[in-house]
Protein backbone atom coordinates (compact mmCIF):
# COMPACT_ATOMS: atom_id res chain seq x y z
CA UNK A 1 0.00 0.00 0.00
CA UNK A 2 1.54 3.30 -1.00
CA UNK A 3 1.14 6.33 1.19
CA UNK A 4 -0.88 7.97 -1.56
CA UNK A 5 -3.81 5.81 -0.75
CA UNK A 6 -3.69 6.66 2.91
CA UNK A 7 -3.00 9.71 5.02
CA UNK A 8 0.11 9.96 7.13
CA UNK A 9 -0.55 10.01 10.87
CA UNK A 10 -0.85 13.57 12.15
CA UNK A 11 2.39 13.36 14.14
CA UNK A 12 4.38 12.37 11.05
CA UNK A 13 2.67 14.94 8.87
CA UNK A 14 3.52 17.54 11.52
CA UNK A 15 7.19 16.58 11.28
CA UNK A 16 7.12 17.13 7.54
CA UNK A 17 5.11 20.35 7.84
CA UNK A 18 7.59 21.66 10.35
CA UNK A 19 10.45 21.21 7.88
CA UNK A 20 8.40 22.76 5.08
CA UNK A 21 7.52 25.73 7.27
CA UNK A 22 11.18 26.26 8.11
CA UNK A 23 12.10 26.28 4.42
CA UNK A 24 9.24 28.69 3.79
CA UNK A 25 10.58 31.01 6.49
CA UNK A 26 14.06 30.83 4.97
CA UNK A 27 12.65 31.97 1.66
CA UNK A 28 10.32 34.57 3.13
CA UNK A 29 11.16 38.03 1.89
CA UNK A 30 13.75 36.62 -0.49
CA UNK A 31 11.64 35.18 -3.28
CA UNK A 32 8.11 36.01 -4.43
CA UNK A 33 5.33 34.26 -2.54
CA UNK A 34 4.22 32.27 -5.57
CA UNK A 35 7.75 30.88 -5.99
CA UNK A 36 7.99 30.15 -2.29
CA UNK A 37 4.81 28.09 -2.40
CA UNK A 38 6.04 26.24 -5.50
CA UNK A 39 9.44 25.46 -3.93
CA UNK A 40 7.85 24.17 -0.74
CA UNK A 41 5.43 22.03 -2.76
CA UNK A 42 8.35 20.54 -4.66
CA UNK A 43 10.10 19.66 -1.42
CA UNK A 44 6.90 18.14 -0.03
CA UNK A 45 6.48 16.14 -3.20
CA UNK A 46 10.09 14.94 -2.89
CA UNK A 47 9.50 13.84 0.71
CA UNK A 48 6.55 11.73 -0.36
CA UNK A 49 8.50 10.33 -3.33
CA UNK A 50 11.23 9.23 -0.91
CA UNK A 51 8.66 7.73 1.44
CA UNK A 52 6.79 5.95 -1.33
CA UNK A 53 8.71 2.70 -1.00
CA UNK A 54 7.67 2.35 2.65
CA UNK A 55 4.37 0.61 3.15
CA UNK A 56 3.62 2.14 6.48
CA UNK A 57 6.15 4.88 7.21
CA UNK A 58 7.27 5.15 10.80
CA UNK A 59 8.59 8.22 12.59
CA UNK A 60 12.12 6.93 11.96
CA UNK A 61 11.40 6.62 8.24
CA UNK A 62 10.18 10.21 8.07
CA UNK A 63 13.17 11.45 10.06
CA UNK A 64 15.52 9.51 7.79
CA UNK A 65 13.95 11.06 4.71
CA UNK A 66 14.11 14.54 6.21
CA UNK A 67 17.76 13.95 7.06
CA UNK A 68 18.45 13.20 3.40
CA UNK A 69 17.13 16.59 2.35
CA UNK A 70 19.23 19.72 2.19
CA UNK A 71 19.03 21.68 5.46
CA UNK A 72 16.66 24.66 5.31
CA UNK A 73 19.63 27.05 5.52
CA UNK A 74 20.80 25.75 2.15
CA UNK A 75 17.94 27.69 0.57
CA UNK A 76 19.51 30.93 1.75
CA UNK A 77 22.93 30.83 0.15
CA UNK A 78 22.04 28.99 -3.02
CA UNK A 79 19.20 31.32 -3.89
CA UNK A 80 21.50 34.31 -3.43
CA UNK A 81 24.07 32.84 -5.75
CA UNK A 82 21.48 31.81 -8.26
CA UNK A 83 19.97 35.27 -8.15
CA UNK A 84 23.28 36.90 -8.98
CA UNK A 85 23.88 34.41 -11.77
CA UNK A 86 20.46 35.04 -13.24
CA UNK A 87 20.31 37.19 -16.37
CA UNK A 88 16.60 37.88 -15.99
CA UNK A 89 15.12 40.78 -14.05
CA UNK A 90 13.46 39.89 -10.72
CA UNK A 91 11.66 43.03 -9.69
CA UNK A 92 9.55 41.34 -7.02
CA UNK A 93 12.42 39.68 -5.26
CA UNK A 94 13.37 41.16 -1.95
CA UNK A 95 16.42 40.13 -0.02
CA UNK A 96 19.38 41.42 1.84
CA UNK A 97 22.35 40.01 0.02
CA UNK A 98 25.97 40.57 -0.62
CA UNK A 99 27.32 42.87 -3.33
CA UNK A 100 27.18 41.56 -6.86
CA UNK A 101 23.53 40.74 -6.74
CA UNK A 102 22.46 44.00 -8.30
CA UNK A 103 19.00 42.85 -9.29
CA UNK A 104 18.15 41.91 -5.73
CA UNK A 105 19.62 45.12 -4.40
CA UNK A 106 17.36 46.98 -6.81
CA UNK A 107 14.36 45.23 -5.27
CA UNK A 108 15.55 46.24 -1.84
CA UNK A 109 15.19 49.90 -2.72
CA UNK A 110 11.51 50.30 -1.95
CA UNK A 111 11.47 49.29 1.72
CA UNK A 112 14.71 51.18 2.27
CA UNK A 113 13.28 54.23 0.50
CA UNK A 114 10.21 54.06 2.75
CA UNK A 115 12.42 54.03 5.84
CA UNK A 116 14.68 56.85 4.71
CA UNK A 117 11.85 59.08 3.50
CA UNK A 118 10.01 58.45 6.77
CA UNK A 119 13.07 59.45 8.79
CA UNK A 120 13.53 62.62 6.70
CA UNK A 121 9.85 63.53 7.12
CA UNK A 122 10.08 63.03 10.87
CA UNK A 123 13.33 65.02 10.97
CA UNK A 124 11.63 67.86 9.11
CA UNK A 125 8.82 67.84 11.65
CA UNK A 126 11.16 67.86 14.63
CA UNK A 127 13.58 70.43 13.27
CA UNK A 128 11.15 72.64 11.38
CA UNK A 129 11.01 75.34 14.14
CA UNK A 130 14.80 75.60 14.19
CA UNK A 131 14.83 75.61 10.39
CA UNK A 132 12.34 78.49 10.26
CA UNK A 133 14.41 80.37 12.78
CA UNK A 134 17.63 79.90 10.84
CA UNK A 135 15.95 80.87 7.57
CA UNK A 136 14.31 83.90 9.16
CA UNK A 137 17.66 85.11 10.46
CA UNK A 138 19.85 84.27 7.47
CA UNK A 139 17.56 83.60 4.52
CA UNK A 140 15.06 86.40 4.31
CA UNK A 141 11.28 86.47 4.01
CA UNK A 142 10.98 84.83 0.61
CA UNK A 143 12.83 81.76 1.76
CA UNK A 144 10.74 81.57 4.92
CA UNK A 145 7.52 81.77 2.87
CA UNK A 146 8.77 79.03 0.54
CA UNK A 147 9.69 76.91 3.52
CA UNK A 148 6.32 77.55 5.10
CA UNK A 149 4.62 75.71 2.24
CA UNK A 150 7.38 73.39 1.09
CA UNK A 151 8.22 71.84 4.46
CA UNK A 152 4.65 70.74 5.35
CA UNK A 153 4.15 69.42 1.82
CA UNK A 154 7.37 67.43 2.04
CA UNK A 155 6.44 66.20 5.51
CA UNK A 156 2.97 65.07 4.50
CA UNK A 157 4.09 63.62 1.19
CA UNK A 158 6.99 61.83 2.80
CA UNK A 159 4.86 60.44 5.60
CA UNK A 160 2.17 59.17 3.25
CA UNK A 161 4.80 57.69 0.92
CA UNK A 162 6.65 55.90 3.72
CA UNK A 163 3.44 54.50 5.21
CA UNK A 164 2.15 53.32 1.84
CA UNK A 165 5.41 51.79 0.62
CA UNK A 166 6.27 50.45 4.08
CA UNK A 167 2.88 48.75 4.29
CA UNK A 168 3.22 47.24 0.82
CA UNK A 169 6.66 45.81 1.72
CA UNK A 170 5.95 45.21 5.40
CA UNK A 171 7.37 41.69 5.28
CA UNK A 172 10.63 42.79 3.72
CA UNK A 173 12.46 43.74 6.87
CA UNK A 174 13.29 46.53 9.24
CA UNK A 175 13.35 49.38 6.73
CA UNK A 176 9.69 48.90 5.87
CA UNK A 177 8.76 48.93 9.56
CA UNK A 178 10.85 52.08 10.08
CA UNK A 179 8.95 53.67 7.19
CA UNK A 180 5.56 52.83 8.68
CA UNK A 181 6.47 53.96 12.21
CA UNK A 182 8.15 57.22 11.19
CA UNK A 183 5.37 57.97 8.71
CA UNK A 184 2.65 57.52 11.31
CA UNK A 185 4.63 59.50 13.90
CA UNK A 186 5.15 62.34 11.44
CA UNK A 187 1.47 62.47 10.46
CA UNK A 188 0.37 62.36 14.11
CA UNK A 189 2.87 65.04 15.11
CA UNK A 190 2.01 67.26 12.16
CA UNK A 191 -1.73 67.21 12.76
CA UNK A 192 -1.25 67.65 16.52
CA UNK A 193 0.81 70.75 15.86
CA UNK A 194 -1.72 72.00 13.34
CA UNK A 195 -4.58 71.44 15.77
CA UNK A 196 -2.68 73.18 18.56
CA UNK A 197 -2.01 76.12 16.27
CA UNK A 198 -5.67 76.36 15.19
CA UNK A 199 -6.89 76.19 18.80
CA UNK A 200 -4.29 78.70 19.88
CA UNK A 201 -5.20 81.06 17.03
CA UNK A 202 -8.89 80.68 17.91
CA UNK A 203 -8.25 81.71 21.48
CA UNK A 204 -6.44 84.88 20.40
CA UNK B 1 34.65 21.31 -3.06
CA UNK B 2 36.79 24.41 -3.57
CA UNK B 3 35.37 27.91 -3.77
CA UNK B 4 35.86 28.24 -7.51
CA UNK B 5 34.21 24.88 -8.12
CA UNK B 6 31.23 26.02 -6.08
CA UNK B 7 31.00 29.23 -8.08
CA UNK B 8 31.35 27.38 -11.37
CA UNK B 9 28.67 24.89 -10.37
CA UNK B 10 26.27 27.63 -9.40
CA UNK B 11 27.00 29.54 -12.59
CA UNK B 12 25.90 26.64 -14.75
CA UNK B 13 22.92 25.47 -12.70
CA UNK B 14 20.38 27.14 -14.97
CA UNK B 15 21.95 25.62 -18.06
CA UNK B 16 22.02 22.20 -16.37
CA UNK B 17 18.34 22.44 -15.46
CA UNK B 18 17.34 23.59 -18.94
CA UNK B 19 19.44 20.82 -20.51
CA UNK B 20 17.75 18.20 -18.35
CA UNK B 21 14.28 19.42 -19.27
CA UNK B 22 15.23 19.74 -22.95
CA UNK B 23 15.32 15.93 -23.08
CA UNK B 24 11.61 15.84 -22.42
CA UNK B 25 8.91 16.78 -19.96
CA UNK B 26 9.84 15.81 -16.44
CA UNK B 27 9.06 16.60 -12.81
CA UNK B 28 11.03 18.29 -10.05
CA UNK B 29 12.29 15.36 -8.03
CA UNK B 30 13.33 13.51 -11.19
CA UNK B 31 15.35 16.53 -12.30
CA UNK B 32 17.06 16.67 -8.91
CA UNK B 33 17.87 12.97 -9.07
CA UNK B 34 19.39 13.33 -12.52
CA UNK B 35 21.51 16.33 -11.59
CA UNK B 36 22.57 14.96 -8.22
CA UNK B 37 24.41 12.09 -9.81
CA UNK B 38 26.49 14.11 -12.25
CA UNK B 39 30.13 14.41 -11.27
CA UNK B 40 31.23 17.99 -10.72
CA UNK B 41 27.67 19.29 -10.59
CA UNK B 42 26.09 17.42 -7.69
CA UNK B 43 23.15 19.81 -7.65
CA UNK B 44 20.59 19.27 -4.93
CA UNK B 45 17.00 20.35 -4.36
CA UNK B 46 17.84 23.60 -2.58
CA UNK B 47 19.54 24.78 -5.76
CA UNK B 48 17.30 23.18 -8.36
CA UNK B 49 13.80 24.04 -7.10
CA UNK B 50 14.36 27.81 -6.83
CA UNK B 51 15.78 27.78 -10.37
CA UNK B 52 12.82 25.75 -11.64
CA UNK B 53 10.28 28.14 -10.15
CA UNK B 54 12.17 31.17 -11.44
CA UNK B 55 12.44 29.75 -14.95
CA UNK B 56 8.72 28.95 -14.86
CA UNK B 57 7.91 32.49 -13.76
CA UNK B 58 10.16 33.90 -16.47
CA UNK B 59 8.18 31.92 -19.04
CA UNK B 60 11.04 29.61 -19.99
CA UNK B 61 9.19 26.60 -18.62
CA UNK B 62 5.59 25.47 -18.88
CA UNK B 63 4.21 23.72 -15.82
CA UNK B 64 1.58 21.01 -15.74
CA UNK B 65 0.29 19.47 -12.54
CA UNK B 66 -0.60 15.81 -12.40
CA UNK B 67 -1.67 13.52 -9.59
CA UNK B 68 1.18 11.42 -8.24
CA UNK B 69 0.95 7.83 -7.04
CA UNK B 70 3.23 8.69 -4.13
CA UNK B 71 1.55 11.67 -2.54
CA UNK B 72 1.04 15.34 -3.49
CA UNK B 73 0.60 16.15 -7.14
CA UNK B 74 3.70 16.39 -9.30
CA UNK B 75 4.61 19.48 -11.28
CA UNK B 76 5.80 18.54 -14.73
CA UNK B 77 8.07 20.98 -16.55
CA UNK B 78 8.77 21.39 -20.24
CA UNK B 79 10.58 24.05 -22.25
CA UNK B 80 8.51 26.78 -23.87
CA UNK B 81 9.60 28.43 -27.10
CA UNK B 82 11.32 31.11 -25.01
CA UNK B 83 12.93 28.41 -22.94
CA UNK B 84 14.23 26.65 -26.06
CA UNK B 85 15.77 29.89 -27.29
CA UNK B 86 17.29 30.59 -23.92
CA UNK B 87 18.68 27.08 -23.68
CA UNK B 88 20.21 27.20 -27.17
CA UNK B 89 21.80 30.59 -26.46
CA UNK B 90 23.24 29.42 -23.16
CA UNK B 91 24.44 26.14 -24.65
CA UNK B 92 26.23 28.00 -27.45
CA UNK B 93 27.85 30.31 -24.91
CA UNK B 94 28.95 27.37 -22.81
CA UNK B 95 30.43 25.55 -25.83
CA UNK B 96 32.41 28.62 -26.81
CA UNK B 97 33.80 29.11 -23.32
CA UNK B 98 34.48 25.42 -22.94
CA UNK B 99 36.34 25.19 -26.27
CA UNK B 100 38.41 28.27 -25.48
CA UNK B 101 39.38 26.89 -22.10
CA UNK B 102 40.19 23.52 -23.62
CA UNK B 103 42.59 25.19 -26.05
CA UNK B 104 44.21 27.04 -23.16
CA UNK B 105 44.48 23.94 -21.04
CA UNK B 106 45.97 21.88 -23.86
CA UNK B 107 48.87 24.32 -24.12
CA UNK B 108 49.33 24.60 -20.39
CA UNK B 109 51.77 22.60 -18.30
CA UNK B 110 49.58 20.72 -15.84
Amino acid sequence: MSIASTQLPTALQTLIDSRLDTIDRMLLGRVPRQDRVAIVREVESQVFELLSDRDDPSREDVLAVLARLDPPEAYLSDEDEVESASPSPRPRTVAAVRSGSSVVVKALKWPKAAGIVGIIALGLLIFSPQLYLVMAVFGGELLVCMLLFAAPAMMLGGAVFSIAVGTMHRRSGAWAVVGIVTGITTLTGFFSLLLSYVLFAGMQ
Amino acid sequence: MSHWETQLRKGVVELAVLATISRGETYGYHIVEQLRGLAGLALTESTVYPVLTRLARDGALAVRTEASPSGPSRRYYRLTADGETRFRRMAEGWKTVSQSLSVLLEGAHT
